[in-house]
């Protein structure tokens, strides 16, 4: 079976509620004055997250997202990975995805790092069996160590990073989605997520991450995407956006 | 359709809310020793107190009338309390709905297994506590279908409370003070009978007293009453097709709202 993702025409349209429009005074108050004074406000604001993103990722890719803040990364990386609902287009995908999007997410804060192992194999619907055949081998990549018998909440940033990247990649996906907080490693881990990287794409996975650090994606990625209010600005090979990059930024 | 699907998928994933539900009530207990249990305690203690003040204020038996004001406070927590808790049902799990593709259904599925957790825990020191006063009564069998049918309504009625209050919180701090109304008028700790008749149809006319009774009767060892088999059931099919819309025009937004 080939894993694939691909994005027709993919809109999103983010709604963002402000305080006063999530209390349902302001609900009544709309219907009481025909609707018109409190949205005149602007109290539910429509962003266009996303416009007419076309995007095909094959097997073998690694596929960096780059773009300013704010630029739609992180929601085009939800979309991919079935969170938000496109409003308009079409998401088509091929395989088991595991998304790794945000750092905490999925984990106990008073629950131990070994507990929070098995929590988060749990998630992606392991058998007791598996997850306890690979702690060990956990253990060792993400260099925690007995660490892992502490409250994950006495971790660094750094070390909620090496947990989360080490699971997300221990076990098998078919398609792995990886928000930015990669980079919240120190320089040894990133260098040692690079090369596990580099080894899922021989087993022929799909890799998607968003990310700031250009040095990352020289070393990680063969493709990259760039996005810019929204909308592709750039989707190439990684040396012709090192190249793009080179002219834009002259 | 699609949003039949939704719950389809989420009946699939039986066997992960099973163990997330599990596990999210291990770990709402964490470090206390008495765990679940002191749910339990409290069944006991309220039923107690409030067993005291009816017996006092009715002149009736306080014998005779703990063990019905203690099942009907154990079949509250079904009616009542899971329906207060559920507008949390998403706003409880807005970390994991932000980060995994999971469907609706699923923490619908999620919320009805802890509410059932927990009534199990109860059921057992409500057994345990009739043994020991020696008035255990052997349940009669509708206690079964009864439960299931509950059990589904906890589910719908759920999510319907949980879609507004993701998207009013106002909604969301209502339901407490609307459930806790509901407590007063409905016969939970008093019975149908030692209110007077101008004032009976607080009892007849509420779905809420029905659904009680549908639970209490068989934990008494009675055989439940035709007239609350329809009533629940109607309340059922009526909660079936409210949920069934809510979820077909708002599937997709609720992830927006947390």
């Amino acid at each position: 079976m080939t894993h694939q993702i691909k994005l027709t025409n993919v809109d999103l349209d983010y709604f963002v509620y402000s305080l006063r429009s999530q209390s349902l005074r302001s609900a009544v108050f709309n219907l009481a004055v025909g609707g018109k004074m409190y949205k005149a406000a602007g109290d539910v604001a429509a962003v266009k997250a996303l416009s007419n993103i076309n995007l095909e990722i094959n097997e073998g890719d690694r596929i960096a997202l780059v773009g300013h803040n704010g630029s739609g990364k992180t929601t085009l990386l939800k979309v991919i990975a079935g969170i938000y609902h496109p409003t308009r287009g079409e998401l088509h995908i091929d395989g088991d995805i595991t998304s790794m999007i945000a750092i905490n997410a999925g984990l106990d804060m008073e629950a131990t790092g070994l507990r929070n192992i098995h929590k988060l194999g749990m998630m992606r619907r392991l058998p007791r069996k598996v997850i306890d055949s690979r702690v060990d081998a956990i253990a060792e990549f993400s260099g925690l160590g007995d660490f892992l018998h502490l409250p994950v909440r006495t971790y660094s940033a750094g070390m909620l990073a090496r947990l989360m990247f080490t699971v997300a990649t221990e076990f098998e996906a078919d398609i792995l989605v990886l928000d930015e907080w990669l980079s919240a490693g120190d320089a040894d881990f990133v260098k040692k997520a690079g090369q596990r990287m580099h080894q899922m794409v021989e087993d022929a996975k799909i890799v998607v991450m968003a990310t700031h650090d250009h040095d990352l994606v020289r070393r990680v990625c063969n493709r990259v995407c760039e996005l810019q209010g929204g909308k592709i600005a750039f989707l190439g090979s990684t040396e012709d956006w090192l190249a793009f990059r080179e002219t834009h930024a002259a | 359709m699609a949003a039949l699907k939704d719950v389809g998928d989420g009946i699939r994933l039986a066997p992960l809310w099973w163990r997330l539900g599990l596990d999210q009530t291990a770990s709402r207990f964490q470090r206390s020793i008495l765990g679940p249990f002191w749910m339990a305690c409290n069944l006991l203690v309220v039923a107690f107190a409030l067993a005291f003040i009816v017996s006092g204020l009715m002149g009736v038996n306080f014998g005779a009338s703990y063990p019905s004001v203690v099942a009907g406070l154990l079949a509250w927590s079904l009616v009542g309390t899971a329906i207060a808790e559920s507008q949390a049902i998403f706003l409880y799990n807005a970390g994991l709905m932000q980060s995994q593709r999971l469907p609706l259904s699923f923490y619908v599925f999620l919320h009805v297994q802890k509410s059932a957790t927990n009534f199990l825990f109860q059921l057992i020191a409500f057994w345990a506590m009739m043994v020991i006063l020696g008035k255990f009564a052997v349940p009669h069998w509708t206690l079964l279908p009864a439960l299931a049918l509950e059990l589904l309504l906890v589910g719908l009625l759920g999510f319907i409370v949980a879609v507004p209050s993701t998207r009013f919180r106002d909604v969301a701090y209502m339901m407490s003070y609307v459930v806790q109304l509901a407590f007063y008028v409905t016969p939970v700790f008093w019975q149908r009978d030692q209110m007077s008749a101008k004032h009976r149809w607080v009892a007849d006319l509420n779905p809420l007293a029905h659904q009680v009774e549908l639970l209490r009767a068989p934990l008494t060892g009675h055989p439940v009453a035709m007239m609350d088999w329809w009533w629940t059931l109607g309340m059922t099919g009526a909660a079936a097709l409210v949920a069934l819309i809510l979820l077909a025009m708002f599937r997709k937004r609720v992830v927006f709202w947390l």
